[in-house]
């Protein structure tokens, strides 16, 4: 396991405010085609699973012991059905909502609680920043998966709780870049120059140092999205993941996995790309916007 | 700008690393023996043994450390007093080869018990005696509090007099009329004689003397025993474990890796051990120790329940699986003492109706592979019998179920959520303490880690959901450390229902009696399940003098449901190289006999 | 400088006492008692006293916490009753599986990442860069108990060349006396970090290309290959030294999931089973034996780099 968004270092910020950037950007980005085979990756299979369901409907909340372990295409389940009957593609949608919703959601809220501590830390400086860090510092230094066990086994793992565990401990990355972005830019003229006038600390975070961040926010976040997803997996892997009738991408390869020899491949590969692909398409997607909000560096 | 660092030393360090990379893999790829690699021992005079490391060598077990490889383990190095088999041929199911002694001589009072030792040696020659069984009393009676075996009441406070009669006889009077088979299997069971010739000193150092006769003098022998057993890195090379009574002797101990034993040329007893050494390796997961046991490199090893589809290929690859059924039952706890869903477990008809909503044959065959047999009542089944599911009071009904439920009070919404209609104590309402509009609902805390517990909780969970009751399932690494016996007002009285049988909820010893069970009050009657009745039918079974009480006792739990009855999974799924016998019959009582082993 | 250090180790410091308060908040949430946990459900309530007393968990967490620190102070981890082994001994025992699993693992992922990154850098947004960057991504994205099982399918199972576990002795010498074992778990943490690396050694590359001596070295006619290999390879792989002090616990928790699968128990597993048993001891004591070794790793990564590169000791004097 490891933490891609760690490895991407911050992007220069820009002094201008970024319009016509963002055009520039957006040309950038569909240059990059990997980012674009990314963006269709996510829409296909968040289609798929929230869609899906209109079309193909199966019952995922009544078990059927009379019909465990059907192969593919016998009696119209598509992709067989698992353990205790259920229908495998169904499941796979289920559980893509679930893996979807749980990665975007604590994604987003890692980044929002990130990038406010990082931002506060970075403009106040003095002991509010040392606080800050040394608590950043402190909870870096002890493996991610080792925190999220023991939290998971705390509380009961449902969806609501995965986000709100992965959230309260994934902001460390981007609460270290945002901070570092805010570092540079609190020393920057028009910062200084709105201090002088009289500015409040508050609306300087507020006004200036992030939107500024804000490319790097994104670009983070993205990463962020994907991590949950895994971290999800891993949990279930060590066995602290949602328990039934719920599924998710992660607790469905891992259970899988027990299927590895018995020939029913529908059980383990399925989630398995599917868990892989999602999780590439939003690298794909953050790496293309990372190049696009580094669009300055093409503008020399 | 240009760096002072001198660039060569970056590219050495560079380069090193290449090559210290490079050399791994080429070394890597240049072994091709791949998986014949260290297990694969047939045909030789050794056998390598999936088995999780024992941590206590100690043969009076402490608190914490009576896990079934601890046992084993145990009864490896130190034989007990009595050895038990279940298969009816023995009297009291006393194993009349393996034990010391020859069954006990009952007194007509029923009272006292004489016992005679068979004449066997220590591994230094020196023979086996009373004054060992006396050490061992010495030692148990001054330090009840650390031992695991002991409950307040129970052995050695029953006994009214301990008498050594000569080198072999000793004697043992009761303080009541207990059953004798009772007495003999789940009481005499703990006795193991100690080499009181080696141990009975307070120091590695001191001289051996008769120190632990006085009560303080055994508790200062006890401590320094203890000690030595908590330092287990040492328990190949500490003198004090090089004295044994066992078939094995302890060769080589890595703490949490492999243990070798060794075939104890000195072992007094007939049961010879037939290999020379016996390996028990450790693995850190299912999946690890099935990967393993799949590319053929370890001779005993387990299919876990998920992979028993690969069973025609582990034959193919020479191996015989064959489950390891136990002397055991599994359950799912009811918390009587819930200040919320106690009152709903109170009710028969709702525990009965409960009940039949769990359809057992089925689970036991689809998700278990028929390595689960349906539990009907608290005493199991005999080994080797089938298990009649005939013999169910309440089988998979859940029509009846429904109607029982709505004769009751209950509003029955399918797939919604069924509530209490017409509250009252009355014969057609729902109960005493029931308000109006209660919901059924529970929570059960089941274990991870299981993927067939997982597949059967999403089962049964359905199966309510279709009579509107829900279950919500939390898993738990451990759930027993979250369902302790509580009182309603206690905080950590909030669960409703819990499930520990993965691999069986209860191990009986060889008199499956209920006292630790379903008394009220016992230590493991988690759900404070309280009735009179039972307690008295309890009781009868230590004290009537046959078998009819514990029939008594199974018919009338069986029907009352202390708690509701689950399919009762093996041990484990043992999977053994076919050249390789002795194997069978697997202890139902989990114990293993490396010493009937031997390669064809 | 000296003053750097002294404020920098300070910081360190704080980050140790934080960890181990963390640690122990943490840990005395969870729910039900580690004596039921660690005595099961025969245990007598007197059976289950003394174990609290004997270790302290009936005194008020204030004064564990005291405690623990006056005993760690003094190099005493505790013992684990459930392993019945000191925490120290236990640690001792796993520590150096894992640092070998590590180390092989970055050592191999990084000397694979460095020329890939490099490549994607001179080669950027054409098919080199998109491929590599591709693959990489594709390798990250797998989950690793996934990756790791298809290893074993492939190479020891449907095409048995390596063994399907870990060595299993516990000093280094005799983990290294049986290098096949080693190879698919190695592999298998490689393959999920090098995508970090390179993705690291890319951005880097290309932020020194475009600085000001590159374009210097550039115009006085320095041929390309050896601006990249003389002039930037350096300067852009400094930062991947902070990198490797930082990925130390990401590190670990990628070893917890080998380690299981591939029998090999280390410190990660010694970790999981301490969670799953509720061994608060040994949770402790390996939280705050990762948590030293991954502070004084970003400190010493910190000093190289500062000593190496005087941009950073400005910057630096500035946190």
């Amino acid at each position: 396991m490891s933490t891609l968004s760690e490895a991407v270092g911050p992007a220069e910020p820009n002094d201008t405010p970024p319009r016509g950037l963002w055009r520039q950007g957006l040309i950038v980005f569909c240059e990059n085609r990997l980012a674009l085979v990314g963006l269709g990756l996510f829409v296909l299979l968040a289609a798929v699973c929230f869609l899906g369901p209109l079309v193909y409907q199966t019952d995922q909340v009544h078990t059927d012991l009379t019909a465990v372990y059907r192969a593919p295409g016998e009696q119209g389940h598509l992709l067989g059905t698992d353990g205790v009957g259920y229908d495998q593609l169904g499941r796979l949608m289920l559980g893509g909502q679930t893996s979807i919703i749980v990665g975007l959601a604590a994604g987003v809220l890692a980044t929002i609680v990130g990038t406010l501590l990082g931002a506060i830390a970075g403009f106040f400086g003095g002991w509010v920043d040392a606080a800050v860090m040394r608590l950043v510092d402190a909870m870096m230094s002890i493996p991610s998966l080792f925190l999220f066990m023991l939290l998971a086994a705390i509380v009961t793992p449902s969806a609501p709780m995965l986000i709100l565990i992965i959230g309260a401990f994934a902001w460390l990355g981007p609460a270290r870049l945002v901070r570092g972005e805010a570092l540079t830019l609190r020393s920057r003229e028009y910062v200084q120059a709105m201090r002088g006038m009289g500015g409040t600390g508050g609306r300087a975070v507020r006004r200036h140092i992030i939107p500024n961040a804000i490319g790097t926010v994104i670009v983070n976040a993205t990463f962020q999205v994907a991590d949950a997803i895994l971290y999800v997996a891993y949990l279930s892997f060590l066995g602290l993941g949602i328990p039934p009738p719920a599924a998710n991408w992660g607790g469905m390869l891992s259970d899988g996995l027990a299927d590895t020899y018995s020939g029913h491949w529908w059980l383990l590969y399925p989630p398995g790309i599917a868990i892989i692909l999602i999780v590439l398409a939003f690298n794909f997607i953050g790496d293309g916007l990372r190049d696009a909000f580094e669009v300055r560096l093409r503008r020399r | 700008m240009t760096s002072r660092f001198p660039g060569r030393a970056l590219r050495g360090a560079v380069a090193a690393a290449a090559t210290i990379a490079l050399g791994a893999g080429l070394v890597g790829c240049g072994d091709n023996s791949g998986s014949s690699k260290g297990g694969g021992s047939q045909g030789k005079d050794t056998v390598t043994v999936a088995f999780r490391t024992p941590n206590w060598i100690l043969p009076i077990s402490a608190p914490g450390f009576t896990q079934g490889e601890n046992a084993i383990f145990g009864q490896a190095l130190y034989r007990p007093l009595y050895q038990y088999r279940l298969d009816g041929t023995a009297q009291y199911n006393i194993d009349p080869q393996r034990s010391l002694a020859e069954p006990p001589q009952v007194s007509d009072d029923g009272r006292t018990l004489t016992i005679t030792l068979k004449d066997n040696s220590w591994s230094d020659g020196t023979p086996i005696t009373t004054s060992d069984i006396q050490f061992w009393y010495d030692l148990v009676t001054a330090n009840k509090d650390k031992w695991a075996s002991y409950r307040a009441g129970g052995f050695p406070d029953n006994i009214d007099t301990w008498s050594i009669k000569d080198e072999k006889t000793f004697s043992i009077t009761t303080t009541k009329v207990y059953n004798t088979a009772w007495f003999i299997d789940n009481q005499l069971n703990r006795i193991t004689p100690l080499p009181q010739h080696a141990w009975n000193k307070d120091s590695a150092t001191a001289d051996v003397s008769d120190l632990a006769s006085s009560p303080e003098g055994a508790k200062k022998v006890f401590d320094f025993l203890t000690a030595a057993a908590k330092d287990p890195k040492t328990y190949d090379s500490n003198e004090l474990w090089q004295v044994t009574s066992g078939a094995w002797k302890l060769e080589k101990y890595v703490p949490n890796g492999e243990v070798t034993l060794a075939a104890q040329p000195n072992y007094s007893g007939t049961d010879k051990p037939k290999l020379s050494t016996v390996v028990l390796r450790p693995f850190t997961s299912d999946d690890a120790e099935f990967n393993v046991l799949r590319a053929g490199d370890i001779d005993y090893g387990y299919v876990p329940a998920a992979n028993m589809s690969q069973t025609s290929y582990l034959e193919s690859k020479g191996y015989t699986v064959s489950p390891w059924y136990g002397w055991s039952i599994t359950y799912l706890q009811l918390n009587y003492n819930n200040p919320k869903s106690g009152v709903l477990f109170q009710q028969p008809y709702l525990r009965q109706s409960l009940q039949m909503l769990i359809d057992q044959p089925t689970i036991s065959e689809v998700i278990w592979s028929d390595t689960a047999a349906p539990t009907c009542g608290p005493v199991p089944a005999k080994p080797g019998t089938n298990t009649d599911t005939a013999r169910c009071v309440y089988s998979f009904d859940p029509a009846k179920a429904k109607e029982l439920l709505e004769s009751h009070g209950w509003k029955v919404t399918p797939d919604g959520q069924t509530t209490c209609q017409s509250p009252g104590t009355g014969p057609n309402q729902c109960g005493e303490g029931i308000a109006a509009g209660t919901p059924l609902e529970f929570t059960v805390t089941s274990q991870t880690g299981f993927a067939a517990t997982t597949k059967m909780f999403a089962e049964i969970k359905s199966q309510m959901a279709k009579l509107g009751i829900q279950l919500t399932i939390k898993e738990v690494p451990d759930s027993v450390a979250v369902t302790p016996a509580c009182e309603p007002t206690e905080a950590s009285c909030s669960w409703d229902m819990s499930f520990f049988g993965s691999q069986g909820s209860w191990y009986y010893p060889a008199f499956a009696s209920g006292e630790r069970l379903f008394a009220t009050d016992a230590p493991v009657n988690l759900g404070s399940y309280s009735n009179p009745e039972a307690d008295k039918l309890i009781e009868a079974t230590q004290f009537a003098g046959d078998e009819s009480a514990l029939m008594a006792y199974n018919d009338f739990l069986a029907k009352d449901l202390p708690v509701l009855w689950m399919p009762n999974p093996v041990y484990q799924v043992s999977a053994y190289r076919s050249g390789l016998q002795g194997v069978e019959p697997q202890d139902p009582m989990n114990l293993m006999y490396f010493q009937d082993w031997s390669w064809k | 400088m000296a003053r750097y250090l002294i404020a920098r180790l300070g910081q360190a410091l704080i980050v140790i006492v934080l960890v181990t308060v963390i640690a122990f908040v943490i840990l005395h949430l969870l729910p039900g008692g580690a004596a039921r946990a660690t005595l099961g459900k025969e245990a007598t309530l007197a059976q289950l006293a003394a174990f609290n007393h004997e270790m302290g968990y009936d005194r008020p967490l204030i004064q564990q916490y005291g405690m623990y620190v006056q005993r760690l102070l003094q190099g005493d981890l505790g013992y684990s009753y459930q392993l019945n082994q000191s925490v120290l001994e236990a640690i001792e025992q796993r520590l150096p599986k894992t640092m070998l699993l590590s180390l092989l693992s970055t050592l191999v992922a990084v000397v694979l990442a460095i020329p890939l990154g490099v490549l994607q850098a001179i080669r950027r947004n054409r098919w080199p860069d998109y491929a590599i960057t591709a693959l990489s991504l594709l390798a990250y994205a797998t989950p690793i108990f996934f990756l790791g099982l298809m290893m074993i399918i492939v190479f020891s199972q449907v095409w048995p060349i390596l063994p399907p576990e870990a060595p299993q002795g516990f000093t280094v010498a005799e983990l290294l006396a049986d290098p096949a074992g080693l190879v698919l778990p190695t592999a298998t943490l490689a393959i999920v970090t090098i995508a970090v690396y390179a993705r690291y050694v890319r951005s880097s590359m290309i932020d020194n290309l475009n600085e000001n001596y590159v374009r210097t070295a550039r115009s006085k006619g320095l041929s390309e290959r050896r601006v990249v290999l003389r002039h930037t390879l350096r300067n852009g792989l400094f930062p991947v030294i902070t990198l490797l002090g930082m990925y130390l616990p990401a590190l670990f928790s990628g070893a917890l999931v080998v380690e299981s699968l591939f029998n090999f128990p280390g410190m990660g597993q010694l970790f999981w089973q301490a969670a799953l048993k509720r061994d608060f001891p040994i949770l402790l004591g390996v939280t705050v034996i990762i948590s030293i070794a991954t502070v004084v790793g970003a400190l010493v990564a910190d000093l190289l780099y500062a000593a190496v590169d005087p941009r950073v000791r400005l910057r630096g004097s500035a946190t």
